[in-house]
Formats: C-alpha cells, sequence, structure tokens
C-alpha cells in the first residue's frame, strides 16, 4: 500500500533468479506479477525469485516491460511480440509456464497454455509423451483397451512431430 | 455462492483421489526433474521451490498449514496467508527440499490442467493413452466440468450436428462439424448411427452440456420411438426409457441440468393441456407427471423443435386465460428444473400486434432467451427475433434480426449465433418441399448435400459421458 503514488523517479525493484542473477526493473512493470505485487505491497523492494531461473526470467521481464507499454496504438506492435514470444521449443515454454505461474501473472500464462494446447491438440499420444518427457506406464493390452474404448478419437492420421 | 462450495468440495474430493494415484504422478514428477537436471546442477530444486509457491495459493488453506511445518525460518507468513521468502543471504534451497511430496504433483497438476482445459474432447480421448496419471485427470467429473465451462466461451468448441437421409437407401446418417460461416467440407466428420443398426426416421431435438437428444425409428419396429442420449464428440450413448409411447402424439421435449440436485432432466410437455407433462430425472430413473399449469388453455408448440433451457428453467409458448381484459393472451411460460414452479414472461409487444397466419415459438442463442416469429407480410415471409437481454425483465426485449424472403420459407427456428451476429436457423422451404438450415445470407451448409430431412443441432462438445449419468 505505501508504495503507490508520490514518485518523483521511477520506484526501482530488484528481482533475483534462482541462479543469483540480479534485474532492476521498474515497479511498475514488476507489479504485473501478483507475486511480486504482493511482496511490493509488504514493502519489499528486493524480491528473491527462487523458482525462476534466469533465462526463464530475462524472458519474462520482456514481456512485462513490453505489456507495461500497452496503448491503444501499439497493438500490432504487442500482437507481434507475443507471437515471436512464443516461437519456442516446447521444454522453454514448460520453463516459461512454470515461471509465469510462480509469479501469477494471469495474461501470460493464458497465452502459454493456449500454445501448448494448440501445438499439441493434433499429436499422437507417442508424441506427447516425448514432448512431456512422460513413459508409457500401460501394458500394451491396457492400452489396447483404451485405443478401443474411444475408437472413434484414434481415427486418422496424427502429427509426429515433436515441435 | 453454493457454486463455490460445491467446487471446493469436488476439488477437495478431487486431491484425495489423486493422491492414491500418487505412483502415476511420481513417475511423472521423476521424469521432469531428470529433465531439469540437465540444466540445473542442483537437482530437482526447482520442483520442491515451486511447491513453495503452491504453497501460497491462499484458496488451499489446508495446505498452507501443512506446508508451514517445513517453512525455513527466513520466510514468512503474511498476513494474507502468503507465504513469501524474506531477502536472505541464505541459500534456503537446501531447506527447501523437505517439503511434502503431494504438493509438487499438485502444482504440475495445477498447469497441466490449464492446458488440458483448452484442447478438444478428441485430443482429450485420445491422450487418455499417454499415461496413467493424464487418464486419471481427463476422467475426473471436476476436470470434465471446468473443460465444459471453459468450452463454452470456445469459438472452435461450438459444433453442429445433423442428420440425413441417404436418397438411394433412405438410410440415416450424422454428419458432425465445427461452427463457422466458411465450412470447409474436410472438417465434416460422419458418424455411425449409435446403437441403431438401420435407422429408418431420426429427429435430432435438444441438447444440454455436449449431450444431443435423438429420436429415432429403426426398421425393425417403425412404430416405436426410439430415444437415444448420445455424446457426438465421444460417439457414446445410451437408450433413454421410452417417453412417446405414440409417435403421433404431438410432445416437445426440453433437456437440463438440475445444479440444485446435480441430475439432468428431461421435461415433456404435449400441445393439449389435458396430457399431463412428464419429468424425468436420469440419475435416479424416476419419472412422473407434473401439475398442470393452473390458467393455461394451451401449449403453442409449431415454432420450436424444443423447449428452450435458459436461467435453470424450461420456456414455451402457452395461450392463458385472461384476468383482466387488459392482460395478455399468448405469454412465455417457464417452468423451473429444481422446484417445478410455473412463471410467465411476458412476450414483446411487437410480436402480440402480429395478425394473420403466424408462427411464434421461444428459443435460446448466446444463453439468452428469444422469441421469434414468422409471418407473411405483403407477400413476402418475415421471420423476426428477439432476445431478452436480461431474464425476466420484460423491458430487456430487443429486436436482434430480421429477414424478409420472397422465396418461401416458414416455420424458421434460430439454432445458433455467430460470433459476427449472423443467425443460423432452420426452416421449412416452400419450393423445395424440405426442411433445411439457413442464414440471412442463404442456404447454411456444406455436408453432402440433399435438401431433405435434415434436423440438426449446435452444441459444446463436452467429455460427459451418457452412460455416467444413469
Amino acid at each position: 500500500m505505501a508504495s503507490t503514488t508520490e514518485t518523483k523517479q521511477k520506484k526501482m525493484l530488484i528481482l533475483k533468479s534462482a541462479d543469483n542473477d540480479e534485474f532492476e526493473i521498474e515497479e511498475s512493470v514488476g507489479v504485473q506479477s501478483e507475486t511480486i505485487k504482493n511482496l511490493v505491497e509488504d514493502g519489499f523492494t528486493f524480491v528473491p525469485l527462487p523458482n525462476v531461473y534466469t533465462k526463464a526470467l530475462i524472458k519474462i521481464i520482456d514481456y512485462l516491460k513490453k505489456h507495461a507499454n500497452k496503448t491503444d496504438s501499439n497493438d500490432e506492435e504487442i500482437k507481434t511480440f507475443d507471437k515471436d514470444f512464443v516461437n519456442t521449443t516446447f521444454d522453454d515454454l514448460f520453463e516459461l509456464v512454470s515461471a509465469a505461474n510462480y509469479l501469477h501473472i494471469s495474461c501470460l500464462m493464458n497465452m502459454l497454455c493456449q500454445t501448448i494446447a494448440d501445438r499439441i491438440k493434433d499429436k499422437s499420444p507417442e508424441a506427447v509423451r516425448k514432448i512431456f518427457h512422460i513413459n508409457c506406464d500401460y501394458t500394451p493390452e491396457e492400452e489396447a483397451k483404451i485405443r478401443k474404448a474411444n475408437a472413434q478419437a484414434f481415427e486418422g492420421q496424427f502429427d509426429e512431430s515433436l515441435d | 455462492m453454493k457454486m463455490t462450495a460445491e467446487k471446493k468440495k469436488n476439488k477437495a474430493g478431487h486431491e484425495v483421489k489423486l493422491l492414491a494415484n500418487r505412483e502415476a504422478n511420481n513417475q511423472f514428477k521423476a521424469q521432469q526433474n531428470k529433465r531439469k537436471s540437465i540444466s540445473n546442477t542442483e537437482e530437482g530444486n526447482l520442483f520442491h521451490q515451486i511447491t513453495i509457491s503452491n504453497g501460497e495459493e491462499a484458496k488451499n488453506l489446508s495446505r498452507c498449514q501443512q506446508k508451514k511445518k517445513s517453512v525455513p525460518p527466513d520466510q514468512k507468513v503474511s498476513e494474507k496467508g502468503v507465504v513469501v521468502a524474506e531477502p536472505s543471504n541464505n541459500n534456503n534451497n537446501t531447506e527447501q527440499m523437505d517439503v511434502d511430496e503431494p504438493m509438487a504433483t499438485y502444482f504440475q497438476e495445477e498447469i497441466l490442467m490449464d492446458i488440458l482445459n483448452r484442447l478438444p474432447v478428441r485430443s482429450l480421448l485420445r491422450f487418455k493413452c499417454v499415461s496413467k496419471f493424464w487418464k486419471t485427470l481427463i476422467s475426473d467429473p471436476y476436470f470434465k466440468m471446468t473443460h465444459l465451462n471453459h468450452a463454452k466461451n470456445y469459438q472452435s468448441s461450438q459444433k453442429f450436428v445433423i442428420s440425413q437421409c441417404c436418397p438411394k437407401d433412405g438410410i440415416y446418417s450424422m454428419y458432425c462439424f465445427p461452427l463457422s460461416l466458411v465450412q470447409p467440407v474436410e472438417n465434416v466428420q460422419k458418424h455411425d448411427f449409435p446403437l441403431v443398426s438401420k435407422p429408418y426416421r431420426c429427429a435430432i431435438r435438444c441438447c444440454c452440456d455436449g449431450l444431443v437428444i435423438v429420436i429415432v425409428n429403426d426398421n425393425i419396429d417403425i412404430g416405436r420411438n426410439i430415444h437415444l442420449l448420445w455424446n457426438p464428440s465421444m460417439g457414446e450413448s445410451i437408450v433413454l426409457p421410452d417417453l412417446e409411447p405414440s409417435p403421433n402424439d404431438s410432445t416437445h421435449l426440453g433437456f437440463g441440468y438440475d445444479s440444485t440436485s446435480g441430475d439432468y432432466k428431461i421435461l415433456k410437455i404435449h400441445t393439449n393441456i389435458d396430457s399431463p407433462g412428464e419429468i424425468l430425472t436420469l440419475k435416479s430413473g424416476s419419472r412422473r407427471n407434473i401439475d398442470k399449469h393452473p390458467r393455461g388453455i394451451c401449449n403453442m408448440m409449431e415454432g420450436m423443435h424444443s423447449l428452450p433451457f435458459v436461467n435453470e428453467s424450461f420456456h414455451w409458448i402457452g395461450i392463458f386465460r385472461k384476468y383482466s381484459v387488459a392482460s395478455r393472451k399468448y405469454s412465455v411460460v417457464s417452468f423451473s428444473i429444481s422446484n417445478e414452479v410455473y412463471g410467465e414472461i411476458p412476450l414483446p409487444e411487437q410480436i402480440l400486434c402480429l395478425t394473420g397466419n403466424i408462427s411464434i415459438g421461444v428459443s435460446v442463442l448466446d444463453g439468452m432467451l428469444c422469441a421469434h416469429s414468422t409471418c407473411i407480410y405483403q407477400r413476402r415471409d418475415c421471420f423476426k427475433l428477439w432476445v431478452l437481454k436480461d431474464y425476466g425483465v420484460e423491458e430487456s426485449w430487443n429486436a436482434l434480426f430480421f429477414i424478409s424472403d420472397d422465396h418461401g420459407f416458414y416455420s424458421a427456428i434460430p439454432n445458433y449465433r455467430f460470433e459476427d451476429g449472423e443467425v443460423l436457423f432452420w426452416c421449412m422451404r416452400v419450393h423445395c418441399r424440405g426442411q433445411s438450415f439457413r442464414t440471412s445470407k442463404g442456404p447454411f451448409g456444406l455436408w453432402p448435400r440433399c435438401d431433405t430431412c435434415q434436423s440438426g443441432i449446435s452444441f459444446t462438445e463436452s467429455l460427459i459421458s451418457p452412460k455416467s449419468l444413469i
């Protein structure tokens, strides 16, 4: 509460990543994250983020900066930025989605989850297992049974690629 | 309020269930940890650290309390119940390692659920094969409910199903496709007719939560109506008890979910008010007659295929005895699904002013109650549609749509409203001697064409299994 208004110079925050890198950002940029906002409201200006690694944090700060400067005129620019932002590997997306979830940035969560969903929806179960690093724990008989019970969903060709 | 309580209850039940599946979860987690360890020397830490963030979820108090025991001393619990890391030079990673394991799985589950909620039913059914853990998530009743609520807001989850008669052998088939104004023909999926090998007559009547009621006759016993409850997205169906013993009896069906009892119910209403209406509860299988409307003279059903279900009530047009000269003759009748109480909603003034050969009815578009009329005006067929923006508020009737056409159509019934405001409706066509779907721009649909014997309905796809409802 104490951290609003009456700013002659911009209030700054320091974010510290899990690999101990520190980043200085404007408070107005940081508070788009509910987690950071709660800390700021409790008077913190130094925010350790033990769950967010530098690689993801750099990207997320980029995102927050871009979205903090949202105006009516730069809508297209932000759309292009978002499109580039999610144009990455699944492992990167998972890292980012974990970080966005921890930081409680709901618009970013939405975008990342939707991107992952859109990219896996036409894939085969085998491809999904590889993408999510899951070992199949079914016996061949069990798997055949599920396929039979949902035969309609297995008609046709599926995307086997991993990107 | 009730809903929230219910959700919480569901959620709690859900977690218990998931703990039982810990084995599957652990495997998932172990794999995730393994992956992390490649990029991170402090093996597995990310997971346990994330658990802390999860503990921040104030909504899950019990977990928070459970968590506090393992919160390192350099962390504090703020007044909001949020666990925050105090600025500290200690490397608290090691201390965070001893957090209870189930919470780590809860975190993964939360994000995974968010992703799965956005997938089409077809993908989810296929992904039951991914692992036991995924199957548990996808089969969970709470997930099915959140998935449906998500789907209701997604354009791509809105589908259309039609039944069509093959002109060669007179056998009916079903076709399903996504609803959009541009219809790529390759998206049309043909479905085998559920449960009946050689359907002879078929009508798609009403739907709720991705479940469609279809009335069909097979060619073995033509006189008998078979009522199917079908989930087209899952390809699963059940036969309902006989609702209309005689096919000539003019009846209309409504299908809705009663959130008070947590059960699906089917209402059957006759045009003749002296034939008692009947309500069927799916889970218990109970069926009984409902009370007659105290002032009803007649139910008007010509302009409707089914009884629209809005605001936990079924609706149709009724004609009432007048209290006074000023009172209206026609009105919308509402019948509440849970306490079975009749209500009355006045129709828009303009409908009441219409004269001549008119048909009127009620329907539901975008979750709002609509009233429509078709009449002949200066030798042209006119279709008008009104929407009741605030349920129960007479002043909120708004004219939504108007078509005037000299190609001759009658008995138009609206079915779906596209994002751009265009309305898809069913109508009888004078010149083609058949029934078809159209929009204001003209005929709709690229499915294998034959302009006769079409019935269809729009629905939101869902994971709700008909077999689980009885």
